[in-house]
């Protein structure tokens, strides 16, 4: 299991784009944006039985980390397992540090991309 | 080709430019929403405008990649772009992680609104060492 360092991208003022490069179970890097309340996930690649999960602590240090869900109902965990299962996901919490684990796969190659923004 | 021109200064007003001089982000301002001053017209020029870029593109928003030797920093500037006035690592603590090779997410900050400081890296060096040490 490697540590994946993310690339940050600024999309516009105001909105950021933090990519990993995921492979065979792999940890991200966790990111600390706590004002960036808007956060959209999208994962593409190659997936060989991968599953992909966002996971958030809202320690200052991070050691316990918990799923993180969908905004629409959060109970639906951030979680994919293809390019468009289930597509672009809105994350409902907003938590100190944020980040993606892969787990479960063989061969994988998935790019996780981050966007946030302040909502307000 | 169809445009939106402002008739007031909503758009290109001072205000805005004094809060932001490059008018062409736009998206952290506007809801979707004309305002009632706005009228549609056909074919107008609008590269005389100020702040008019016809170079603009993506890439002009790409400015700056994260590394892992950028990570402290990067999430500092970030941080202060949505108005958290201080950073989560000083620069004194992410020389020293990225010199000891030491994870700065994973050091408790004991500076003001916890902050990371030199002197955190040094204790978790520290404890991490006195933790091998007592292994042996």
């Amino acid at each position: 299991m490697a540590t994946i360092t993310p690339v940050h991208t600024q999309q516009g003022r105001g909105a950021h784009l933090f990519t990993w490069a995921m492979t065979d179970d792999d940890e991200g890097k966790p990111i600390s944006i706590p004002a960036a309340s808007d956060r959209s996930v999208h994962n593409v690649g190659t997936w060989g039985g991968a599953t992909v999960v966002m996971q958030g602590s809202n320690e200052v240090t991070p050691t316990v980390w918990f799923e993180l869900n969908a905004v629409q109902d959060f109970t639906t965990a951030i979680s994919s397992t293809a390019d468009a299962t289930p597509g672009i996901q809105q994350i409902g919490e907003n938590s100190v540090w944020i980040r993606p684990v892969s787990s479960g796969g063989t061969g994988t190659s998935v790019t996780v991309n981050l966007l946030v923004r302040n909502g307000t | 080709m169809m445009q939106v021109v402002f008739k007031n200064d909503w758009f290109t007003g001072e205000k805005r430019f004094k809060k932001n001089p490059d008018p062409q982000f736009v998206d952290d301002i506007w809801d979707g929403k004309l305002p009632s001053t706005a009228k549609v017209v056909e074919g107008e020029d609008t590269s005389s405008a100020p702040g008019y870029k016809p170079e603009a593109s993506l890439k002009d928003f790409d400015t700056e990649r994260m590394t892992s030797d950028s990570y402290a920093e990067t999430l500092n500037n970030v941080n202060e772009q949505f108005g958290d006035n201080f950073n989560l690592f000083s620069t004194a603590a992410t020389k020293l992680a990225l010199d000891s090779g030491v994870d700065i997410e994973q050091v408790v900050g004991t500076g003001k609104d916890g902050r990371v400081t030199k002197y955190d890296v040094e204790e978790y060096i520290g404890s991490k060492q006195a933790a091998h040490d007592g292994k042996e």
